[in-house]
């Protein structure tokens, strides 16, 4: 048995209550934040307006907001008509994933991100300095540039709770186990016996994103069903991680999520020839004046 | 609208200026490095008068960039490892996957030999005196390394935009070769606007031509890059080349393609298209000059119009 801490996050059950949102914020004393008016232009370009969607008031991750909870209303199959047969409505409470191969670590100049004995991804408030390039390098969109301190902030999987043996306060605060902390491998295997109960219940688009635990389904609701979903696993695994009822871009995921890295070499390579090209081109230009030089003096 | 699911980092004019000045410099050292291997003795006065181009602007990158930082008095903790970053072995701070990190090393490196360029610089306008800086300053291998450093001063802002996950930035591996291409476009046309100024017909005529040959290597990266991003049928070429959001469009292709690009490639042909009066080429040196900037701005802000749709 590893080491590794995560989360398992179950969608199936969540009732976007924010308790987990509310205790968040209240365990790492981060403002609460009033949402303003959509009149008020700043507050939309800075994401402090009333979103005007669905229940959702803090519309996405920030500095502030380490815990989001995401609500996706389908109304009917088809949003373009008024058909509203079969709707429901998803929720899912989103955070850092605190991925086994970490993007914002990987791409870190100051070591200020760095992975902890948990397996989680934390960072030195100390060393940070504000460059923001793991802003850019997540794939999740979850790091986020804090105006006020000039550091970054995101999710740390309540390390200080860690380190004393308690678990992460959303899940401590989650009433319907939608969040459940644990050991990753627990985790794993619980999200696998839900995946295959809700399966035998005939909800068959239950998956999981972030582990490939090999299950897949069928869609049963909504704009996508009959679509096929199966598990996905990405950026080598979540530590915290996902059960799914719709496909991941449904949800604001990613279906493909990918490392920065994955382009460092080849970009280095191709802007090395690029380079020799130039010096010869470079080169040339020189020897082909000075002979061109020539060729008219001995014509002279 | 394009689906996007990360955050922008927010860089903006302090970047795009201090990896446009980089530029300059690094590709002005590789002029004068160009010139000192392939000119003969009658090219080596402009070579000289571009030794003092470098560390001037390699003094005010490193400033543009750390005013940009959210904190701005830790700058050191990208170069010196921070005691509290304990799960970093040794005193420096070298993270071999970070593209900033190669690029901050190489920028205080780099800057060492543009000093040296700069004091032979001074020697040989007869301001100093240091009669060992000759056979320093000139060794193949001191100017190799310098072009080296110089090479990746260029090329590493290009590349840490193509390790992030923006569109645009990311979704090709060419963001290196273009900002090499254009710094070295950048470095050229300072080259050839020196040249100019001297009177220098020889090497102005063979920096013309150099300058008219980057101009077409890098339309043809362009190209591929343009391709390339078609591919992808993300948006993220339609962010670059179309939008009107903080006029990257318009800038595209004003600046980058008009004056970078088909300038030097129309003016500086070897039969050109559009005759340039006597004394003018210095004129053709600044448009590029304008269009590289240009450049910067487009790649830079195309990444909040593609988050933006």
């Amino acid at each position: 048995m590893s080491d590794l801490r995560g989360m398992f996050v179950d969608t199936s059950i969540c009732t976007g209550c924010k308790a987990c949102q509310v205790a968040c914020k209240q365990w790492n004393e981060m403002a609460p934040g009033v949402p303003l008016p959509m009149e008020d232009e700043a507050a939309v370009r800075e994401h402090r307006a009333f979103t005007g969607n669905s229940y959702d008031n803090t519309s996405h991750l920030s500095a502030t907001n380490w815990r989001h909870v995401k609500f996706i209303e389908q109304i009917g199959p088809d949003p373009s008509t008024n058909d509203r047969s079969d709707p429901r409505w998803l929720m899912m409470s989103d955070s850092c994933k605190h991925c086994a191969q970490a993007g914002c670590l990987e791409v870190c100049p100051t070591g200020a991100l760095y992975r902890t004995q948990f397996g989680s991804v934390d960072i030195h408030q100390d060393v940070c300095i504000g460059c923001r390039y793991c802003v850019g390098a997540c794939p999740f969109g979850v790091i986020a540039f804090n105006q006020r301190t000039g550091r970054v902030n995101k999710c740390i999987l309540c390390q200080d709770r860690l380190e004393i043996g308690m678990g992460t306060a959303c899940a401590k605060a989650c009433p319907t186990s939608s969040l459940t902390f644990g050991a990753v491998d627990d985790l794993k295997a619980m999200a696998n016996e839900r995946v295959k109960a809700l399966h035998a219940r005939g909800q068959t688009d239950a998956y999981i994103y972030g582990w490939d635990l090999g299950n897949s389904g069928k869609i049963t609701a909504g704009p996508n069903k009959g679509a096929a979903v199966q598990d996905v696993e990405v950026v080598g695994g979540l530590n915290v991680f996902y059960l799914l009822l719709d496909k991941p871009e449904v949800y604001g995921l990613p279906a493909h999520a990918a490392l920065p890295q994955r382009n460092f070499v080849p970009s280095a390579g191709v802007a090395l020839i690029s380079a020799a090209v130039l010096g010869v081109t470079g080169l040339a230009a020189f020897r082909r004046n000075r002979m061109a030089e020539n060729a008219g003096t001995a014509a002279d | 609208m394009p689906t996007t699911y990360v955050l922008p980092p927010e860089w903006e004019w302090p970047i795009t200026l201090a990896l446009f000045i980089a530029g300059i410099a690094s590709g002005a050292y590789a002029a004068m490095g160009l010139i000192h291997f392939a000119g003969d003795r009658s090219d080596q006065p402009v070579a000289h008068r571009l030794a003092f181009v470098p560390l001037p602007l390699m003094l005010v990158v490193p400033l543009l960039l750390i005013v940009d930082l959210g904190q701005p008095g830790r700058f050191l903790n990208l170069l010196l490892r921070n005691p509290a970053a304990t799960e970093r072995p040794g005193p420096l701070m070298f993270n071999p996957n970070s593209p900033m990190n190669w690029g901050s090393w190489a920028m205080v490196l780099f800057g060492v030999f543009a000093a040296l360029a700069f004091a032979d610089a001074l020697r040989h306008s007869g301001r100093l005196r240091f009669a060992w800086l000759e056979p320093v300053s000139h060794n193949v291998i001191v100017l190799a390394i310098g072009e080296l450093l110089a090479l990746v001063v260029s090329g590493y802002s290009g590349v840490l935009l193509n390790v992030t996950n923006q569109g645009v930035w990311s979704d090709t591996w060419l963001m290196g070769a273009l900002f090499i291409c254009f710094s070295e476009l950048s470095g050229m046309a300072v080259a050839l606007i020196v040249s100019d100024r001297m009177r220098a017909t020889r090497t102005s005529a063979a920096l013309r031509t150099a300058l008219f040959y980057a101009a077409a290597v890098s339309a043809i990266v362009l190209v591929v890059f343009l391709g390339s991003m078609a591919a992808q049928q993300d948006g993220s070429l339609i962010a670059l080349v179309a939008s009107v959001h903080e006029l990257v469009g318009p800038v595209f292709w004003i600046g980058a393609v008009g004056l970078a690009l088909l300038v030097p490639l129309l003016a500086l042909s070897p039969r050109p298209i559009v005759r340039i009066p006597n004394g003018s080429l210095a004129l053709v040196g600044l448009l590029v000059l304008v269009g590289v900037l240009a450049f910067r701005y487009a790649i830079f802000f195309s990444t909040i119009s593609f988050v933006q749709g």
